[in-house]
C-alpha cells in the first residue's frame, strides 16, 4: 500500500477503539504537552487490557504552528507494558505506529505525503494524585514516508519544466505530473512527550 | 517561801505540760499533686509515674533531723518510720500527733517538711521532675528488631502487647508492611491462634492499588487492618496491644510475629521475631479466695410421689412351623425366648406400685405366597404369641391391660429396600419395575417368583419376618423414710443398683451421712432426673455442684439449664403454662454456685456475667469482686480493688503489685511487711517487690527467693516462668541454692558418718569392756569354784580327821580344865 488513505486511519482508529474497549479495565485520557507546546492539539485514550498491558490510541493534528507552514493529521496507536505489575505506575517500554498525513512546505520545496512508522518508546509514569498521572516519554523509530516533492518559483512549478503544461477546463494545473515521488525510510525520534493523564475509572 | 512554793510547781507544771497537752493523735488527709505540668501538658495533677511517700514523725524537732536524709534519698524509704504512700489520685491518709510533722518526698524533687499544727487536711503541690521513661534509642538500630516482652496473662486472658521499631530505609512509600503476631502454647510449641494484624500501606502503593487489574477493596482480606498511618522512608515506632482467650489457663503462652515487607512486585523482607517470652506475668497468682457455696434449702424442692410412666419395647426370635400357628418345636430359643419374656412381665407385674397398662405384640410376615393367606397366618401366630406370654399374668391383672395384637405383611418395597441397601441394586431396581406394574401383591409375588433371581431374592425374605412387643406401665408407690432406707442399705449390702424415684431420692438425700456416698446419690439423682423428666432436678444438680467444688472436680454444665442470663436479676418468678404453678428463674444460691465453679474452671468471662446477674447485697460482695477481680476487671474498678484489697493481707500486697506503678510498688513493700514470716509465698511475694525495685533489689530478690524456696520447693518452678523475676536472677538463684542444698546435705551426711563412726566405736568399746567385765566375771566365778571346790574337799577331809583326833583333843581341855 504506498498511500495511506485518511478513511482506512480513521477506519483502524475505530477498531482499536472499540474492539478493546470491551475488555478495557482501566480508561484513561492523556494528552502531551509537548504536542500542545509545538501547537499541536492531540488527545488519547489509553485502556487497561491485561495486568500489565495497555493499549493507547491517539491522534494530533497541526496548522501552521508558529507560522511554519506545515499541515499534518496523525494517529499513533501503542501498546505498553508496565513492568510494576500495576498499570499507570511508573516505568513502562511501549511499541508503537505512527501514521501521518502531512503537507509541508519550505525553501520553496512543497512535501506532501503519508508517513507510516514503527517505533519503541520509554517511559515513566509518576503518580501525582491518584488519578492523575505525569507521564514522560522518550522513544526513536523507523519511518517510512512517501511525498510528492515539487520545487516552484513565483508561483511556477519549476519540477519538472519538459513537461508540458497541462491544463484542465478550469485553467488548474495538474501536480502530480509536475512532482516527484519521493520515498524513503527515516529514523527519528519518536513519541517524546510530558503527557497528562486523567485516569477515569 | 515554803507556803508559795506550790505556786511555782504548779507554773512549772504549767510550762512543761504545754507540749504534753497537745500531743493527740489526729488522721490527717490531704492531696498532693504536681506543680508542674505533665507529659499530657496539665498541671496540678497528681504524680502517676513516681512513688509519693508522707514520712509521718511525732515530732518536730526528729523530722528536722531526718530531713537531710530523706532528701538524699530517691525513690525508696531509707528512714526506719512510719510513712504513708499517695494512691493513684493523689489521697493520703495517715495518722500523726497535733504538733507532729510530714515530710513530703517524690522522686528526685527536693523533700518538704509540714508542721501538722492541729490541721487535719494538707494539701500539697511539689514541684516534680519529669521524669523520662526508658526508651529504646532506635537510630542505632539498623534492621528490625524488636525486644521480646513479659506479658500478663490473667485467667483464661492473655495481653500479649509489644513495640516494632522499623529504622529508617526500610520502608518505601510503594511497600506494604504487615505485622502478623501468633500466639503459640510453650509446652508443645503449637499455634493457638492469629492474633490481629497490623498492616502499613505506602502511600504510592495505596494510591495505585485500585489500577491492579480486577482488584476491589472487599476482596482484600487485609482491608480492615489497613492502619491511617502511612509507611515512609523515615524511623517508625508501631505500637500493638491484644486481648486472646486462651484454651488452657494453666500453661504459658509465648507471642511470635511475621514481619513482611512487600513492594509491587516481590516481597523483599519476611522475618518471624518473638515479641513475648514464654515468662508470663501472672498478677493474680497468689491470691487468695474461698468459695462461698451456697445450698438450696431442701423444703422449698421437695419432691413428692408421682406417677411415672415408663415404656420397653424389643424384639423376639421365634421360628414357626411352616403354614401353622404353632411354635417350632425343635428350636429350643423359642422356648427359652417366651420364658424369658414371660419372667420380665412377672417381675413387672410383681413391683410395688406397677400397673401394667398395656402390652402388645406386633408381628410382620414377608410378602411371598399369597396376601390373604398370610395374613391370616401372621394374625394366628401373632395371637397365639400373645396369649401364651400374657397366661403367666393373673386375672385381675391381664384384666386392666389393653392388648391389641398387629400382624403386618410387608410389601415387595421393603424387600427391595433391603436389598439396595446391601448393595443390590439391579434386582431391588427390578423389583420396584414389578411393584410400578401392577397393585395386587398376589400378582407381584408370582411375577417376582418367576424372575431368575429370586433365589437371592429369597435370602432377604427372612429378614422381613420379626415378632416385636411393647409393654407400657405405670410406677406409684409412696414409700415413708425407714423403708427408702432400708432398701438403700440392702442395695449397698447386695451391690445391686436399682432405680429409685425422685422422692425417695430426696428422703435419702436427708439421710445419707457420708460425703463420698452422698455424691454418688446425688449423680444418680441428676442422671435419672434428665431421663425422666428430660431436664435436672435443681436441688440435685444444686448438691452434686457443691459437692464438686468442694472437691477437685468442675462442672459448668450441671447449672447451666437453670440460669437465664439474658434476666440481669435473681430470684425471678414466673408462672408456668398451666398457669397456676410458678417456677423461680436464677435462683440467687444456684448463681453463686455457678459463679463458683465457672472461676474454678477459670473461665473469668463467664464469671464476671453470673457477677453481673447477682445482686449487690453484702453477702454477695466478695464472691463478686473475686470474679471481677480474677477476669482482670480490677483496674478500671475502684470498688472492685478495694474490696479484694481488704480481704486479706496477701490480697492486699497482690493488688498493690498488679497495679504496676511506683506508687503500688511502695504500698506492696508497706503491705509485705504485715505477712506471714513462715509462709513460701510471703518471701516470694517480697522477692517480686524487691525485684521490681531494679538493681538495687537484687541481693533482696536473691535471698527472698532462697528463703521461699528453702520453704517449698514447689516455687522453684514456678519461679523459672514467671514473667515478674528476671530471667537471669532466677536462674542464678536457684543454681545457688541446689549448691547450698547439696553442701548442707553433705555436710549432713558427713556429721552423721562422723556420728555413726562414733557411736560405732562406743558401741565397740562398750562391747569390749563387755567382754572384759564378763571375762572378769567368769574368771572371778572360776576361782570361787575352786575356792569353794577346796573348801568342800577340805571339809571332806577334816571330816575323816577328826575321828582320830577327838581324844587327844579331849584330854587335853580336861586337863586344861
Amino acid at each position: 500500500m504506498i498511500c495511506i488513505n485518511k478513511r482506512l486511519l480513521t477506519a483502524l482508529m475505530m477498531i482499536v477503539l472499540f474492539g478493546i474497549g470491551a475488555k478495557a479495565q482501566l480508561l484513561a485520557v492523556k494528552t502531551n504537552a509537548l504536542y500542545w507546546a509545538g501547537l499541536s492539539p492531540n488527545a488519547s485514550i489509553e485502556m487497561v487490557t491485561k495486568s500489565r498491558i495497555s493499549v493507547e490510541v491517539g491522534a494530533f493534528g497541526n496548522n501552521k504552528p508558529y507560522g511554519y507552514d506545515l499541515k499534518m493529521t496523525g494517529l499513533q496507536p501503542q501498546v505498553k507494558y508496565w513492568f510494576n505489575g500495576r498499570p499507570m505506575t511508573r516505568e513502562f517500554v511501549g511499541l508503537g505506529i505512527i501514521g501521518a498525513t502531512y503537507h509541508w512546505d519550505e525553501h520553496g520545496i512543497n512535501h506532501k505525503g503519508d508517513a507510516l512508522g514503527l517505533g519503541l518508546t520509554f517511559g515513566y509514569a509518576l503518580k501525582i494524585t491518584p488519578r492523575i498521572n505525569v507521564e514522560f516519554t522518550a522513544g526513536a523509530g523507523q519511518i517510512y514516508f512517501h511525498e510528492l516533492r515539487k520545487t516552484y518559483d513565483d508561483d511556477k512549478w519549476t519540477t519538472n519544466p519538459d513537461v508540458e503544461k497541462a491544463e484542465t477546463l478550469t485553467g488548474m494545473v495538474d501536480e502530480e505530473k509536475y512532482g516527484d515521488h519521493y520515498q524513503g525510510w527515516n529514523f527519528m525520534p519518536f513519541n517524546l512527550g510530558v503527557h497528562f493523564v486523567y485516569i477515569l475509572k | 517561801m515554803k507556803r508559795y512554793s506550790w505556786i511555782l510547781l504548779l507554773l512549772a507544771f504549767a510550762l512543761c505540760g504545754q507540749d504534753a497537752i497537745a500531743q493527740r493523735m489526729t488522721t490527717v488527709q490531704g492531696r498532693v499533686v504536681n506543680s508542674k505540668k505533665n507529659k499530657a501538658g496539665k498541671a496540678m495533677m497528681p504524680f502517676t509515674d513516681e512513688a509519693v511517700f508522707v514520712y509521718i514523725f511525732n515530732t518536730i524537732a526528729d523530722a528536722q533531723d531526718n530531713l537531710s536524709k530523706i532528701d538524699g534519698a530517691q525513690g525508696a524509704a531509707v528512714v526506719e518510720c512510719n510513712f504513708a504512700v499517695c494512691d493513684q489520685s493523689g489521697n493520703y491518709e495517715c495518722q500523726v500527733p497535733d504538733n507532729g510533722a510530714l515530710i513530703f518526698k517524690v522522686g528526685m524533687a527536693p523533700a518538704k517538711l509540714e508542721k501538722v499544727d492541729g490541721r487535719n487536711i494538707i494539701n500539697m503541690a511539689l514541684e516534680g521532675e519529669i521524669m523520662l521513661a526508658n526508651i529504646d534509642v532506635v537510630a542505632y538500630v539498623q534492621e528490625i528488631q524488636p525486644k521480646p516482652k513479659a506479658a500478663e496473662r490473667i485467667g483464661n486472658k492473655f495481653f500479649p502487647y509489644n513495640t516494632f521499631p522499623i529504622p529508617p530505609h526500610n520502608g518505601r512509600p510503594n511497600a506494604r508492611l504487615i505485622i502478623q503476631p501468633f500466639i503459640i502454647d510453650c509446652t508443645n510449641d503449637d499455634t493457638v491462634n492469629y492474633c490481629k494484624p497490623i498492616v502499613l500501606d505506602g502511600q504510592d502503593y495505596h494510591d495505585t492499588q485500585y489500577r491492579l487489574m480486577g482488584f476491589n477493596w472487599k476482596h482484600d482480606p487485609l482491608y480492615p487492618y489497613i492502619q491511617r498511618r502511612r509507611l515512609t522512608a523515615e524511623r517508625m515506632s508501631i505500637d500493638w496491644a491484644d486481648t486472646i482467650t486462651i484454651p488452657h489457663p494453666d500453661r504459658n503462652y509465648s507471642c511470635y510475629a511475621t514481619i513482611q515487607m512487600e513492594d509491587f512486585t516481590s516481597i523483599f523482607f519476611k522475618k518471624d521475631f518473638q515479641i513475648v517470652t514464654c515468662h508470663n506475668r501472672q498478677p493474680m497468682r497468689f491470691l487468695e479466695y474461698k468459695f462461698d457455696m451456697r445450698p438450696l434449702d431442701p423444703y422449698k424442692y421437695k419432691e413428692v410421689a408421682k406417677r411415672e410412666k415408663r415404656n420397653t419395647s424389643a424384639a423376639i426370635q421365634l421360628t414357626f412351623e411352616v403354614g401353622k400357628a404353632t411354635l417350632d418345636p425343635n428350636n429350643p430359643e423359642n422356648e427359652q425366648n417366651i420364658a424369658a419374656l414371660q419372667n420380665k412381665l412377672k417381675e413387672l407385674a410383681a413391683g410395688e406400685g406397677v400397673s401394667i397398662k398395656e402390652f402388645h405384640i406386633t408381628g410382620t410376615a414377608s410378602p411371598e405366597g399369597i396376601y390373604k393367606s398370610n395374613i391370616d397366618l401372621a394374625k394366628k401366630r401373632v395371637d397365639f404369641v400373645q396369649q401364651q406370654i400374657t397366661s403367666i399374668l393373673p386375672k385381675y391383672v391381664l384384666a386392666r391391660v389393653y392388648q391389641n395384637p398387629q400382624a403386618i405383611v410387608n410389601g415387595w418395597a421393603k424387600v427391595a429396600d433391603a436389598m439396595e441397601a446391601d448393595e443390590q441394586e439391579e434386582i431391588a431396581e427390578k423389583i420396584r419395575g414389578v411393584i410400578k406394574n401392577t397393585k395386587n401383591m398376589d400378582i407381584q409375588g408370582a411375577t417376582i417368583a418367576k424372575m431368575e433371581e429370586y433365589p437371592e431374592i429369597q435370602k432377604y425374605l427372612p429378614v422381613l419376618r420379626s415378632v416385636k412387643y411393647d409393654c407400657k406401665y405405670e410406677i406409684f408407690r409412696e414409700l415413708s423414710p425407714e423403708e427408702i432406707w432400708a432398701r438403700y442399705t440392702e442395695e449397698q449390702q447386695t451391690g445391686v443398683e436399682r432405680k429409685y424415684a425422685l422422692y425417695e431420692y430426696w428422703n435419702l438425700f436427708m439421710l445419707e451421712k457420708d460425703s463420698v456416698k452422698l455424691e454418688k446419690l446425688y449423680k444418680r439423682a441428676y442422671d435419672e432426673s434428665i431421663e425422666l423428666n428430660g431436664q435436672p432436678w435443681i436441688l440435685a444438680a444444686n448438691n452434686l455442684a457443691i459437692s464438686y467444688l468442694k472437691r477437685d472436680t468442675c462442672d459448668v454444665t450441671l447449672l447451666e439449664p437453670f440460669i437465664d442470663r439474658r434476666m440481669k436479676h435473681v430470684n425471678m418468678v414466673r408462672k408456668n403454662i398451666d398457669g397456676f404453678t410458678t417456677r423461680t428463674i436464677n435462683p440467687e444460691e444456684v448463681v453463686n454456685n455457678q459463679l463458683c465453679m465457672y472461676i474454678k474452671a477459670y473461665d473469668f468471662d463467664n464469671a464476671s456475667v453470673m457477677a453481673q446477674i447477682l445482686p449487690n447485697t453484702p453477702e454477695n460482695q466478695l464472691m463478686k469482686a473475686f470474679a471481677l477481680c480474677l477476669g482482670g476487671y480490677y483496674k478500671s474498678d475502684k470498688q472492685v480493688f478495694e474490696t479484694v484489697k481488704n480481704s486479706s493481707p496477701v490480697n492486699e500486697v497482690v493488688m498493690d503489685l498488679a497495679l504496676d506503678t511506683k506508687a503500688g510498688n511502695a504500698m506492696a513493700a508497706k503491705a509485705a511487711q504485715k505477712l506471714d514470716p513462715e509462709s513460701p509465698v510471703t518471701w516470694y511475694l517480697k522477692a517480686i517487690i524487691a525485684n521490681r525495685g531494679g538493681d538495687m533489689g537484687y541481693i533482696d530478690a536473691t535471698q527472698n527467693l532462697k528463703k521461699c524456696f528453702s520453704m517449698d520447693e514447689k516455687y522453684i518452678k514456678i519461679a523459672e516462668t514467671d514473667g515478674d523475676l528476671d530471667e537471669d536472677m532466677v536462674a542464678s538463684t536457684i543454681d545457688e541454692y541446689l549448691e547450698e542444698k547439696k553442701m548442707t546435705a553433705e555436710l549432713n551426711a558427713q556429721m552423721e558418718e562422723q556420728r555413726k563412726a562414733e557411736e560405732a566405736e562406743a558401741a565397740k568399746k562398750a562391747a569390749e569392756e563387755a567382754a572384759a567385765a564378763a571375762e572378769l566375771e567368769a574368771a572371778q566365778k572360776a576361782m570361787e569354784e575352786e575356792a569353794a571346790k577346796k573348801k568342800a574337799a577340805e571339809e571332806a577331809a577334816a571330816k575323816k580327821a577328826p575321828a582320830k583326833k577327838a581324844p587327844v583333843k579331849r584330854t587335853t581341855t580336861a586337863k586344861k580344865k
